[in-house]
């Protein structure tokens, strides 16, 4: 398997924290989850890695390239990313999930092309936001604007997606109508995702690999099986943790191990 | 309506609206005979009053009213801000102080270009104060930069009050007349000149459209689609400021142009910006020649100044049309 995304060895942050060491492959073909408790550094890692902080020492290599060396433009060809905090312009659905289109303009081109038009009405469909691409973004539910989010990034085309907590705030039909989208994108387009995933059991489920992060660095990573111990997951958040398995799925799932009965 | 035939009306009622600026006033000037001396040589009472006064006060209105609309466009995107307008960060500001501290030292001797000159010079002293202060790391920060101007603005006209307290009545009544803002100064020559750097900023906007409606993202998220984020960010501060002090330095602060057009032109035409800095320029300078024949006939001989009207007028459709629409701006 070629890496899409390989990190070595990277030292970067802003006064007060940085990330330490830091080294991890992602395969082609593959969707990685990065997990560890708040102010673990995730969000700064994804951040590291789109160019949004500088690196202090080490390499991020992006299909076989530095990623420093490649133009902006071209990689905006093909890696889109969700942040976690997206602000909602203005503006309709079909006018924002257009603008995901930016990268692909030629260097005087001013409309937008039939092409255009075309993958952002393909990819409103196959996100089922169709319906409402007429309505405003403001107007829409927090799970509906999400869809619009990956929408604007699935219009990109992007060959690796990057995403800040996707299912963030979102009830359990909508976290399985992102995850499930996800899955189907990285089956049938070949789309590599990166994702941070607060929620242990949602990555366990959807990821085949998975980091801990703690405290900047990489506590450990591999298959979920392997990453989801108790021994790790209670070293990492430092509370008991009951481990059992998916009934259907057989993949680990995290209980926290303390229940209100035995406290005073 | 389709957004093609909406602009085709604007454009429309543009060129009607101009027609009837140089039609109305003192001397009504019938439609048929405006055309005539427009496009024929010819000499007359009403040649004159079309060619040295009505035409050249069109022009300005154009200049100015465009200008500062397309400054609002420029300056709301950049800070993904509504409130924000040409005036917020302090240009206008530091324009009234160069033309007071003019006023003051060289009293009412100045050369003719004097005056825009030292208002020009007043904004350009805010801009490079701003730049620097708000220039850290290759970064330009805008909070910091909203925050600075607005802070600059009192500065500045708290020091235009104080001149104006040291000085004679005539100096004070002066820089009075001056802050109000009017179309009056009519100098072709400097007309022309602003007119070309208005129209040459205009024409860039082909080219930073896209990046512009990249913008409004915010940083990061134009960063992720490709756009080298703090180059665009430099330029569009830059490019809004010299449009403001321009329209400063030749007509005074004409206030509320600049930010109530940009919301009218979202509201009935289209947020794209592919499409709005273009239709801003043409709607600005369509309610600043309405409001200049407003200001010079209403209660004609008298002329009242322009701002008069652009504040009632602007605010009153804009308040109507915030409340039919519903829509959050």
């Amino acid at each position: 398997m070629m890496n899409m995304l390989k990190v070595t060895d990277l030292i970067a942050g802003y006064p007060g924290f940085h990330l330490d060491r830091i080294s991890f492959n992602v395969e082609e073909n593959s969707i990685v989850g990065i997990i560890g408790p708040n102010g673990s550094g995730k969000t700064t890692l994804l951040r590291t890695i789109t160019g949004q902080i500088p690196i202090q020492k080490g390499s991020i290599s992006y299909r076989q390239r530095d990623m420093d060396k490649q133009g902006k433009k071209e990689l905006a060809r093909s890696i889109a990313v969700v942040s976690q905090f997206q602000p909602l312009p203005p503006l309709k659905v079909r006018e924002y999930v257009l603008l995901g289109r930016i990268p692909h303009f030629r260097r005087w081109q001013f409309l937008d092309s039939p092409e255009n038009r075309l993958v952002a009405h393909q990819i409103m469909d196959l996100v089922g936001i169709l319906d409402f691409q007429e309505r405003f973004l403001t107007e829409l539910s927090g799970g509906e604007q999400q869809l619009c989010h990956m929408a604007r990034a699935l219009v990109q085309r992007p060959r690796l997606l990057i995403l800040d907590e996707p299912t963030q705030s979102l009830d359990i039909s909508h976290q399985a109508m992102i995850m499930g989208l996800l899955t189907r994108m990285n089956r049938q387009q070949k789309i590599t995702i990166l994702m941070v995933v607060h929620d242990l059991n949602l990555a366990s489920q959807y990821c085949q690999f998975l980091l801990l992060l703690v405290g900047g660095k990489i506590h450990t990573q591999g298959p979920p099986r392997q990453v989801l111990t108790r021994e790790y997951i209670e070293k990492a958040y430092r509370i008991p943790v009951v481990i059992s398995s998916h009934p259907l799925s057989q993949r680990p799932v995290v209980f926290t191990g303390t229940l209100p009965d035995s406290l005073p | 309506m389709k957004i093609s035939t909406r602009l085709i009306l604007l454009f429309l009622l543009f060129i009607g609206v101009i027609l009837a600026g140089l039609s109305i006033g003192a001397v009504t000037i019938p439609f048929p005979k405006v055309l005539n001396i427009l496009f024929t040589r010819g000499t007359g009472i009403q040649y004159e009053i079309i060619h040295q006064v009505r035409l050249p006060r069109i022009l300005l209105a154009i200049t100015v009213g465009g200008g500062l609309s397309l400054a609002g466009v420029l300056f709301q995107a950049l800070f993904r801000n509504p409130l924000v307008e040409p005036y917020t960060l302090g240009v206008s500001g530091g324009a009234a102080l160069g033309v007071s501290i003019n006023h003051a030292l060289l009293g009412v001797t100045g050369f003719t270009l004097s005056l825009p000159l030292s208002g020009f010079a007043g904004s350009l002293v805010i801009i490079a104060v701003l730049f620097l202060l708000g220039f850290r790391k290759g970064h330009l920060r805008l909070n910091n930069i909203l925050l600075t101007g607005v802070m600059i603005s009192f500065i500045s006209s708290a020091l235009v009050m104080f001149i104006m307290s040291v000085s004679g009545r005539n100096t004070t009544h002066q820089i009075v007349f001056w802050i109000m803002g009017s179309l009056d100064r009519v100098n072709l020559p400097l007309i022309r000149l602003v007119l070309w750097i208005t129209l040459a900023i205009l024409a860039s906007m082909i080219f930073l459209a896209v990046r512009l409606n990249a913008i409004i993202l915010g940083e990061e998220a134009a960063a992720n689609l490709g756009v080298r984020v703090e180059s665009l960010k430099k330029l569009i501060f830059l490019l809004a400021s010299l449009l403001t002090g321009c329209g400063v330095s030749v007509a005074g602060i004409i206030g509320f142009v600049g930010l109530v057009v940009p919301h009218f032109v979202r509201l009935y035409l289209s947020r794209d910006h592919r499409i709005l800095p273009f239709a801003s320029f043409i709607t600005g300078g369509l309610f600043l020649i309405v409001s200049d024949t407003l200001a010079r006939t209403v209660i004609a001989p008298v002329e009242l100044p322009v701002g008069v009207i652009t504040g009632i007028l602007g605010g009153i459709l804009f308040v109507y049309a915030l409340n039919k629409q519903h829509l959050l701006v």
